[in-house]
């Protein structure tokens, strides 16, 4: 159930290639975009500091934002325009706010609805002065972003590093060692042959 | 085949109630019995349970991740179902018209 295709990689880019991109006119406006100011609700109120050690109660998704440091903003004058809006979306995506609205649908095992995607997207956007007319670009100048820059932001490194949803499999013979949970244990086994039976249906899938 | 997590609250957490990613063999195969015991329709109808290896070669190799239906007769995909296949009724309509000329 990967949440983010709109931002799928698409290839690499040299430093500097991506400002162009950048929408300084929307960048630095003040305008108030009042539509999305009625779509969103109020933003939870960011801890000044993490009381790690002080003996109160953190909660999980506390937890989670002091497990990614790599979320926590750097300073670069040559950095991508919407790397600080990526880290904002995914310190959002932590926030109990959105883990709240996510887990009714996960918890009953439905996929949460792609809204609860745009409204944080949305919601990132509006910290960084932009508006839902700057998405597009937003989500390309992510795709562009090289590898190495996608790695710090989570959501985008886990779709880069299991999603190949272009692997054509037609006509193909499977191979690959994978594990066959029998009652007596667990052993190594090669696709190519456990699969060699006449006919099979196969279901690969997480729990999640 | 079950896979690595896709929302593993260590990762990419979408409940409090997430699993952890698994840190060993172990811990995957415990993961996959678990999700069975919880499915148990699905168990009752599987001839075999395999895990990927904890460096997901094969759920990347083919393109498993998150979930993928395969259609194999002799160890050759004859079928593979894509990330386009939201609705899971287009999917069970594609099998069924699959089955028609090739009965499992």
């Amino acid at each position: 159930m990967p949440r983010i295709f709109s931002k799928a990689v698409r290839g690499h880019y040299s430093p500097g290639d991506v400002s162009s991109a950048l929408p300084v006119e929307r960048a630095t406006s003040k305008a108030k975009d009042h539509a999305l100011d009625e779509k969103l609700q109020p933003l939870p109120e960011a801890p000044k500091t993490f009381p790690m050690g002080t003996g109160r109660e953190i909660s999980t998704s506390l937890k989670l934002l002091c497990d990614h440091p790599d979320l926590l903003p750097k300073k670069s004058d040559r950095e991508p325009w919407c790397l600080p809006i990526l880290r904002t979306e995914a310190l959002l995506r932590l926030s109990e706010d959105y883990i709240a609205k996510t887990q009714t649908f996960y918890d009953s095992c439905s996929m949460p609805p792609g809204e609860l995607d745009e409204d944080v997207e949305a919601r990132a956007l509006k910290m960084h002065g932009l508006t839902l007319d700057d998405v597009v670009s937003y989500r390309d100048a992510a795709s562009n972003l090289d590898l190495e820059q996608r790695a710090d932001i989570f959501f985008l490194r886990a779709n880069d590093r299991l999603f190949r949803p272009r692997a054509d499999l037609g006509g193909k013979k499977l191979h690959g060692t994978v594990h066959r949970i029998d009652p007596l244990g667990t052993r190594p086994v090669e696709l190519g042959d456990i699969l060699s039976m006449p006919r099979a249906l196969v279901v690969a899938s997480t729990s999640s | 085949m079950y896979l690595c997590e896709a929302h593993a609250a260590d990762s990419w957490p979408l409940s409090t109630n997430a699993p952890r990613n698994h840190r060993c063999l172990e811990e995957r195969v415990s993961a996959a019995q678990a999700f069975l015991q919880k499915w148990q329709s699905l168990k009752d109808v599987v001839d075999m349970v395999l895990v990927d290896a904890m460096d997901d070669s094969v759920t990347i190799s083919l393109g498993l991740w998150p979930e993928r239906f395969l259609l194999i007769e002799q160890g050759i995909a004859k079928w593979a179902s894509s990330f386009e296949d939201a609705d899971p009724e287009d999917m069970v309509h594609e099998l069924s018209d699959l089955a028609l000329f090739w009965p499992l």
